[in-house]
């Protein structure tokens, strides 16, 4: 299975390190050389310095035979331009893409791109589990008390 | 109109001054509200202060009532996603946007946007203005992959006719200027010295043309 992923963030360099343990062949195409290079020291021929949107460089990557593409940059047009050009122009089958503004998210599946993921909402989907829990032990507490 | 332009660089600055004098209804979006300071004070529109990619910001310019949208930033990604959140979101009829990589204006442009690449304009206008003594190059806008070329008649077609340079589904003469008339041109028109012709070619057959009619690019 081949992956690329586009953004050598924390996201993108621990992804790739898990992806590259358990066996994935992955490129990572991160834009930023200074990154490039401190990513270059560990993961070698897997990452790419260049524009995870630029269709010469994608085309290079292999995009042609990839299985998936995720898109974690810090900028949701970018990740939304990588994963079409993905999808339409190199028929990659899935494509997943990070959403910065949670209320992208949305418009981000509406416009193809097949999962998105939002670390606010995931964060703030817990925090509502963990207030609705603890207002839940609260609540009981008070009911023993008056017992 | 209704027309709301993102990015008030130099091309969205004077779009907005040039259809706001017509007297459209202007409201222009950008990042960085001192952008603005290049509207003129008779400027009338509205300028609101914000990412255009959103769609709260967009709906605050007034996306849901406008007619037309031009995303004109200095980044082309931002340009694409704001361009298909106007027209997929607000249902936009008319939007257009700027492209500045080529390739990619390319693909968006076949995935259905209205898309302006001024790098490929301006190469041909400036090819145009060194070349314009051998012959003409317009890009198609409406389809990529096609091109305009007018050129006067190559010596050696005299007498030929249009049906010998043509080739189905790559090269067409579909205009011919021949002393001061224009005409559009059946397949067993006579060529003569001294016409002007144009013919629609698609790009990857530009060799063969220089080939079949004799024309130094």
């Amino acid at each position: 299975m081949y992956v690329i992923l586009v953004g050598g963030g924390k996201v993108g360099y621990y992804l790739t390190k898990t992806l590259l343990s358990e066996g994935f062949e992955v490129t990572l195409i991160e834009k930023e050389r200074t990154i490039f290079e401190k990513l270059f020291q560990e993961f070698k021929d897997s990452v790419v310095l260049g524009d995870g949107t630029d269709i010469r460089l994608l085309h290079n990557s292999g995009a042609g035979r990839a299985d998936l593409l995720v898109s974690i940059t810090g900028h949701d047009q970018d990740n939304l331009v990588a994963c079409q050009l993905a999808k339409r122009k190199f028929g990659v089958a899935h494509t997943i893409a990070r959403v910065n503004n949670p209320k992208n998210e949305d418009i981000l599946r509406r416009l193809g791109v097949d999962t998105t993921l939002s670390s606010t909402r995931i964060i703030f989907n817990l925090i509502e589990q963990e207030v609705a829990a603890q207002v839940g032990r609260l609540q009981e507490a008070a009911a023993r008390s008056r017992e | 109109m209704k027309i709301v332009i993102m990015g008030c660089g130099r091309v969205g600055v004077l779009l907005a001054r040039i259809l706001d004098s017509e007297g459209h209804k202007v409201a222009v979006i950008d990042r960085d509200s001192q952008a603005f300071g290049g509207l003129c004070e008779e400027f009338q529109g509205r300028m609101i202060a914000g990412n255009g990619i959103d769609a709260d910001v967009q709906r605050e310019a007034g996306m849901a009532e406008a007619d037309a949208f031009v995303a004109a930033t200095r980044d082309d990604n931002t340009n694409i996603m704001a361009a298909q959140v106007a027209k997929e979101i607000f249902g936009v009829f008319k939007v257009i946007a700027r492209i500045y990589d080529s390739e990619r204006e390319h693909i968006f442009h076949e995935l259905g946007l209205k898309t302006i690449c001024p790098v490929t304009v301006g190469a041909f206008q400036i090819r145009n203005a060194i070349l314009a003594d051998t012959l003409r190059r317009i890009p198609l806008e409406a389809a990529n992959n096609l091109e305009l070329i007018e050129t006067a008649l190559p010596e050696g077609l005299d007498g030929k006719k249009v049906r010998d340079i043509q080739s189905p589904g790559e090269i067409r003469v579909v205009a011919l200027e021949r002393e001061g008339l224009s005409i559009i041109p059946g397949g067993d028109t006579l060529l003569k010295s001294g016409d002007t012709i144009t013919i629609v070619i698609s790009r990857d057959v530009m060799p063969r043309l220089q080939a079949l009619i004799g024309i130094k690019a």
